[in-house]
């Protein structure tokens, strides 16, 4: 049996609005999922320190 | 590698989505608190006309905030991303205003929103008025907590930083909240974004009387927003140099920047209106100055005097040095917590040590620094000055000019003939985004000028960028500037779309289109049902 949806979402406002801040939050997610899975970084006191105290290089391209 | 293509990137980043952000959030804050000016009015007044505004800007509010809402937490997420090294070093001080604001302010904000738009049929126009003062009291404490987290990386006080953990701890909670950079901050935004709100409205209900339609709809409106226009503007400059003054406190090298100021000038120390800032020589190529006015804002006094950028640069080379000695001692107790030697040195210099972690953007070993390190390290401590000299004088010009044409549109309401004077209507219609660019311009003074720091004096912004790819920011970028463009378009539309409509979007039948289509209803279902 279809399950009845909830009652905020029989305004049509309020679908629209919802509709639209799922929309914009999948989108934002798939950027962040698409370009920064997998290589956030946790840095703990060791780690912070020991990039304070061998920073990588800064370059200029 | 570290390039300072990354570290520029992740910058250009959190920059185009903060500022995409604002474009939002300043029409928020201020149209919340016109409606309640307007619901107020309907309450006392039981004038029909009065609930119909409250309807009709409401209706432009809520398109502002469904497009707007979620794009605050792309900046959110890219602390962790982009700026991994900065959320650990200060993020048990940072995280606490942003998580409060999420809690409290945002959560009460988006929950009487909700009521706002669906409760005119449900409660009673006293308990729907308390609806909307709470919605408007939660949007402006949302700036509050946020302009307090970044109050603090303006001004950190309140905390101090530990070896142990490798990051600063909060010591004092109510100095963080009560930081008087960041109030100064919250009182001169919230009002600005009054300025934006109150020209809004003035500017579309002069197209309403310019095309000579809902008059009476329109003249109340653009006498609302005259009055709450005028004092917010003169709230804005007023509170603007309060700022400018806890900059002159907290951020001496900003302020020198701001004013193009390279050498320390005798008390009070001249104002300058305009001038060609050469950063190479440190000299203006040209100026024109106004004697006194500067030390007058900058001290409150005409006897102190304002450092200048050499000056300043002087002060920060003798920090640099001290901060050596800190970062040293520091690398000695992370391999021996007990090295009371290396303690002492460390807590006699600790104040120094963001100073010192800038030579590491330079050198492996900053006690092997050279000269020539030490120099490069103390240029890097100012601003560029040309961006914001001129960033600071348009925004203020635009403070100014606001304050012009809300006085000019007062007293012509007081008078009464406003509708006269289509030169005015025409002037506050053409200069609705301009509060916008104030705004924006703001933000880069505020921000741009924080830099080599994202926490000022505390943490180089080159040691907490996250190591990560150029090309995952270009494709985040890419991706982020690509869909914030579509959203924009969608809310210049749509606002565009409901300002041209006006009131009849309401469906009451009262208003100009619904009349001359013999009461067709032409703002669609949904409109309607606002």
């Amino acid at each position: 049996m279809r399950k009845p949806m909830p009652l905020f979402l029989h305004h049509p406002l309020a679908r629209e609005i919802t509709l639209a801040i799922v929309i914009k939050l999948l989108v934002i997610v798939a950027i962040f999922y698409a370009f920064f899975d997998g290589r956030a970084l946790h840095p703990d006191a060791d780690a912070v320190a020991e990039r304070l105290a061998n920073p990588p290089q800064h370059t200029k391209h | 590698m570290l390039t300072e293509e990354l570290v520029d990137l992740s910058r250009l980043q959190f920059a185009v989505t903060a500022l995409y952000h604002f474009l939002f959030v300043p029409l928020t804050i201020g149209l919340a608190v016109i409606l309640v000016v307007m619901e107020l009015t309907y309450v006392i007044t039981n004038r029909p006309v009065y609930k119909d505004m409250v309807r009709f800007w409401g209706k432009l509010f809520g398109i502002n905030f469904a497009l707007g809402v979620t794009t605050g937490i792309t900046m959110e997420f890219q602390f962790g991303t982009n700026w991994a090294y900065y959320s650990h070093y200060v993020g048990d001080i940072f995280g606490a205003p942003l998580a409060i604001e999420g809690m409290m302010a945002f959560f009460l904000e988006s929950t009487f929103i909700g009521l706002f738009f669906f409760g005119w049929d449900r409660l009673n126009k006293w308990k729907h008025f308390m609806v909307t003062v709470l919605m408007a009291l939660g949007s402006n404490l949302s700036a509050l907590w946020i302009l307090i987290a970044n109050g603090w990386m303006q001004n950190p006080i309140g905390s101090e930083f530990s070896f142990i953990t490798m990051r600063m701890e909060m010591t004092d909670f109510w100095a963080i909240v009560f930081n008087p950079v960041a109030q100064a901050k919250f009182v001169h935004t919230v009002s600005a974004g009054y300025v934006t709100a109150s020209l809004f409205v003035l500017g579309i209900s002069s197209y309403y009387i310019l095309k000579g339609r809902d008059l009476d709809f329109a003249r109340r409106s653009f006498r609302i927003a005259a009055g709450f226009g005028f004092a917010s503007a003169l709230s804005v400059i007023v509170l603007g140099d309060e700022s400018g003054y806890t900059v002159g406190e907290a951020q001496q090298a900003k302020m020198a920047a701001i004013e193009a100021m390279w050498e320390t000038e005798p008390a009070p120390a001249p104002f300058t209106l305009f001038a060609l800032p050469n950063q190479a020589t440190q000299t203006n190529d040209y100026k024109l100055q106004i004697p006194y006015m500067l030390g007058l804002i900058g001290t409150r006094s005409i006897s102190e005097t304002l450092p200048g950028i050499k000056e300043i640069k002087e002060k920060n080379r003798a920090r640099i040095k001290s901060g050596i000695h800190a970062v040293v001692a520091l690398e000695t107790l992370r391999k021996q917590r007990d090295d009371a030697q290396a303690l002492a040195v460390f807590n006699a210099h600790k104040a120094d040590l963001g100073f010192g972690l800038l030579l590491k953007k330079y050198t492996v070993d900053v006690s092997q620094a050279t000269p020539e390190i030490i120099q490069q390290a103390v240029d890097s401590t100012i601003p560029r000055v040309a961006p914001l000299f001129w960033s600071f004088r348009i925004m203020v010009a635009l403070g100014f000019a606001f304050l012009l044409l809300f006085s000019l549109a007062l007293f012509y309401s007081i008078k009464g003939n406003f509708i006269e004077k289509k030169w005015l209507l025409r002037w506050a219609l053409w200069f609705i985004p301009m509060p916008w660019i104030a705004a924006e311009l703001g933000w880069v003074v505020a921000e741009y000028g924080r830099q080599p720091w994202t926490i000022y004096g505390v943490l180089p912004t080159h040691i907490s960028v996250s190591n990560i790819s150029v090309g995952n920011i270009y494709g985040s970028l890419a991706g982020f500037v690509g869909f914030y463009t579509v959203l924009l378009i969608v809310e210049i539309y749509l606002m565009t779309k409901y300002a041209r409509l006006g009131p009849a979007s309401l469906g009451t039948g009262k208003y100009h289109s619904e009349q001359t289509a013999g009461g067709a209803l032409p703002a669609g279902a949904v409109a309607n049902k606002v």
